[in-house]
């Protein structure tokens, strides 16, 4: 009897751990010091990067971590009210953490909310996803990434993605890049059932989608589901270049794994392609999988037809046609699949543009899965090779090339933060998409160091039109360059638009661009250019380009370039460029040089 | 960046404005995509910068039929929900005969032999879509009662 009141005034004393003898033991054992703590609180160095005063129990919470760990253990084992609002149910990461450091049992709650949450998760294992660039949006090269908590279903469709995302109500897009950037938006994080992101990235946006497979374990997916608990609601600024989506999720992951340090591959700003990187380097990933758009499946359908396929297609679609007169059509039994198929697809794709409205899509839509169930299994439609954008080359440059220009020869050094130009390899890009942040170009001859280029933005979308859609190509660049003049630096900004014809390996472009030139000598001209480019196997990208644009004030101008450039591994390219500028007198240019990635 | 409508209100949103006199009830039938709405070009080339959404719903665990017509042989809210919000890539799916929609349906409605659930599907999609105004709830029916 007395033995039996002995172990149950220890189990209760265990159990009934003063929150003094709690916050004495933290103390000594440097917990608020712990990389765990400091991950759980979102805290670089000594500050938390999350704006939103109710994460934090103590009033001091966002810069003092010993207060806010004291706090935690004060509430958490203290606190009577144990129900969905109470700090005992809001912060299971880090009730679950403090019972495992101090080895205490804080009891149990009344958590509905989160238990609700976990059973219909059912959290098993973790998928990387990235949705690459979405057409004519050459920004959206810079991708986005998600984490989905897979369940124990066979099927992923229904597994839960968790987004981090700026919440924004604002539709003026200069306001919208000028907040984005400098923080002007709340980021907030949100779950949805992975079948609403697909609709959303592949089907809405044509955005290919890459998954990659995690291979974290249950405790520590479990540790990372306990944590998004925590974070519901909480809001902190959005940056675009470096507290961004993709960065949201690299804590997501040190969480469930905290040996793995994948922000430390990072220097300031956070790419989303690169995190992917980030992720296989740090041995996370096991499988790949790939997810075409809707754009990517209609084009598998062009190659695959005849040009009466083709046209019944459009028909089809147009409702100009109906199953009666289809039925005429002379076509093998499989194009025939293939016609009913990519017509339903392309009557979706109508639908999400806005082009036809939801009764007619219905009717539509309907009548041509009729007609294509009727026709029993058929092949699958063969997709074509993409390429992984974990095999793109990285996306910052250092540049490196002898020039031999018409009156001297530079020696040539260039950088650019970031990211891809049309005259390089595609592998991994989206075909014909440029984007430039900051391309700087110095020139160094005996001393003499000059401004050869800065670029501050440029953005090119060559679309080669097919049968199924015909976007515009268009492109722009702000910046400084000597391209005018005899040999001059001057600003130049300059829009263009036209079209372009081709496919993924080759392609050729038409674009009038009006351009402003201000410097030492403002101007006005309205440029026209005709290019081509060229995807060779073996990672090599030939682009050649031919213009001419009429000044206002000075002499007209006729250039031309052509460059070839030889991706050897995702760090390192060999290029060389030879180009001709006609206006004051004839520039002639030659390049040869190395480009380093990383 | 565009706005992004969540399927839920996009679907209230079309289902209102093309039928006038239909009950919410009955909507949930085709027409279960996201709608793109109208981006300006700038809007368009600036896309990047926050891949913003106007979600309103941040964890939605929520069930996505609410609002729908409920069917009245299957008691399966989670097949009722996927059922409902991916009318249209299932409806395609069951044409063609296969695809990973109708294997999370089977999944959803522990049917062993996906093949042949697909397969019987196919043959029968005129009885499982009925007309073009086919809801969730009509084709969960007819799916079960096909399926067995």
């Amino acid at each position: 009897m007395p033995f039996l009141l002995l172990i149950c005034v220890l189990s209760l004393s265990i159990f009934a751990a003063s929150t003094d003898e709690l916050i004495a033991q933290a103390h000594s054992k440097k917990l608020s010091e712990s990389r765990y703590w400091h991950l759980l609180m979102h805290t670089p160095v000594d500050e938390s990067e999350i704006d939103d005063p109710s994460f934090f129990l103590s009033s001091t919470g966002k810069t003092d971590l010993s207060s806010e760990l004291d706090a935690t253990i004060k509430q958490v084992n203290e606190d009577q009210n144990r129900s969905d609002t109470s700090v005992f149910c809001r912060f299971p990461a880090r009730r679950a953490w403090l019972e495992k450091e101090l080895n205490t049992s804080f009891g149990e709650g009344e958590c509905r909310g989160y238990e609700v949450l976990v059973a219909k998760m059912d959290p098993q294992k973790v998928t990387l996803v990235f949705p690459s660039a979405h057409i004519n949006s050459p920004a959206s090269m810079f991708g986005h990434t998600f984490l989905r908590i897979d369940s124990s279903m066979e099927s992923k469709l229904m597994s839960y993605a968790i987004n981090y995302a700026a919440h924004t109500e604002d539709t003026n897009g200069l306001l919208f890049a000028y907040k984005g950037l400098f923080g002007g938006y709340y980021g907030y994080y949100s779950m949805l059932p992975y079948y609403e992101k697909l609709k959303e990235y592949r089907d809405s946006e044509s955005r290919d989608v890459w998954e990659y497979d995690l291979n974290l374990t249950h405790d520590e997916v479990m540790a990372m589901v306990r944590h998004i608990w925590e974070l519901q609601h909480i809001n902190s600024w959005y940056y675009f270049f470096d507290e961004n989506c993709s960065y949201h999720m690299l804590w997501l992951t040190e969480i469930a794994r905290p040996s793995v340090r994948l922000r430390e591959h990072f220097f300031y700003y956070v790419i989303p392609p690169e995190t992917v990187r980030a992720f296989e380097d740090e041995a996370l990933v096991t499988e790949k999988h790939y997810r075409p758009s809707k754009r990517t499946k209609l084009l598998s359908y062009e190659r695959h037809l005849s040009s009466q396929g083709l046209r019944a297609v459009k028909e089809l679609t147009e409702g100009k046609i109906n199953a009666a007169t289809f039925k005429e059509v002379d076509l093998s039994a499989q194009e025939r699949r293939f016609v009913l198929e990519a017509a339903a697809e392309l009557v979706e794709y109508d639908f999400i543009e806005g082009k036809i409205s939801k009764e007619v899509y219905a009717l539509r839509y309907h009548a041509l899965l009729s007609q294509r169930a009727a026709l029993g299994e058929g092949e699958n439609l063969p997709m074509g090779f993409k390429a992984n954008p974990d095999t793109a080359h990285h996306s910052a440059r250092v540049a490196v090339a002898q020039g031999w220009f018409e009156h001297r020869s530079p020696l040539l050094i260039g950088w650019r933060p970031a990211f891809h130009d049309l005259g390089e390899d595609d592998t991994g890009h989206l075909s014909g998409a440029q984007i430039e942040f900051l391309d700087t170009l110095v020139g160094i001859e005996h001393d003499n160091v000059r401004m050869e280029k800065l670029t501050l933005l440029s953005l090119a979308s060559i679309t080669p039109v097919s049968h199924f859609f015909k976007p515009f190509s268009w492109r722009m660049k702000s910046g400084w360059d000597r391209d005018y003049g005899e040999d001059q630096l001057s600003f130049v900004t300059r829009v263009g638009a036209g079209a372009s014809i081709g496919n993924d390996q080759i392609f050729g472009y038409l674009l009038s661009e009006p351009e402003i030139r201000l410097g030492f000598n403002a101007d006005i001209g309205l440029g026209f250019s005709a290019g081509a480019g060229i995807s060779w196997s073996g990672r090599m990208k030939t682009l050649a380009e031919a213009g001419h644009i009429f000044y206002f004030d000075k002499r007209d101008q006729s250039r031309m370039n052509v460059s070839h450039l030889w991706q050897f591994n995702t760090s390192g390219a060999l290029s060389m460029r030879y180009e001709t500028i006609d206006q004051e007198y004839r520039e002639e240019r030659f390049t040869l040089g190395m480009n380093l990635y990383f | 960046m565009k706005k992004v409508l969540i399927s839920m209100v996009a679907l209230a949103a079309l289902s209102t404005a093309g039928f006038a006199t239909v009950n919410n009830q009955t909507g949930c039938g085709l027409g279960s995509q996201i709608i793109k709405d109208d981006s300006s070009a700038v809007m368009l080339a600036l896309q990047a910068t926050t891949n913003g959404t106007l979600g309103n719903q941040t964890f939605g665990v929520t069930s996505g039929t609410s609002g729908c017509r409920k069917a009245n042989f299957v008691m399966n809210e989670r097949a009722a929900e996927f059922v409902a919000s991916n009318m249209d890539q299932l409806s395609r799916e069951i044409a063609i005969g296969q695809g990973e929609s109708v294997s999370t349906l089977a999944e959803l409605l522990n049917v062993q032999d996906k093949a042949a659930f697909a397969s019987a599907l196919q043959a029968n999609y005129n009885a499982i879509y009925t007309n073009e105004k086919a809801d969730m709830a009509t084709v969960l029916d007819n799916v079960s009662t096909i399926a067995g």
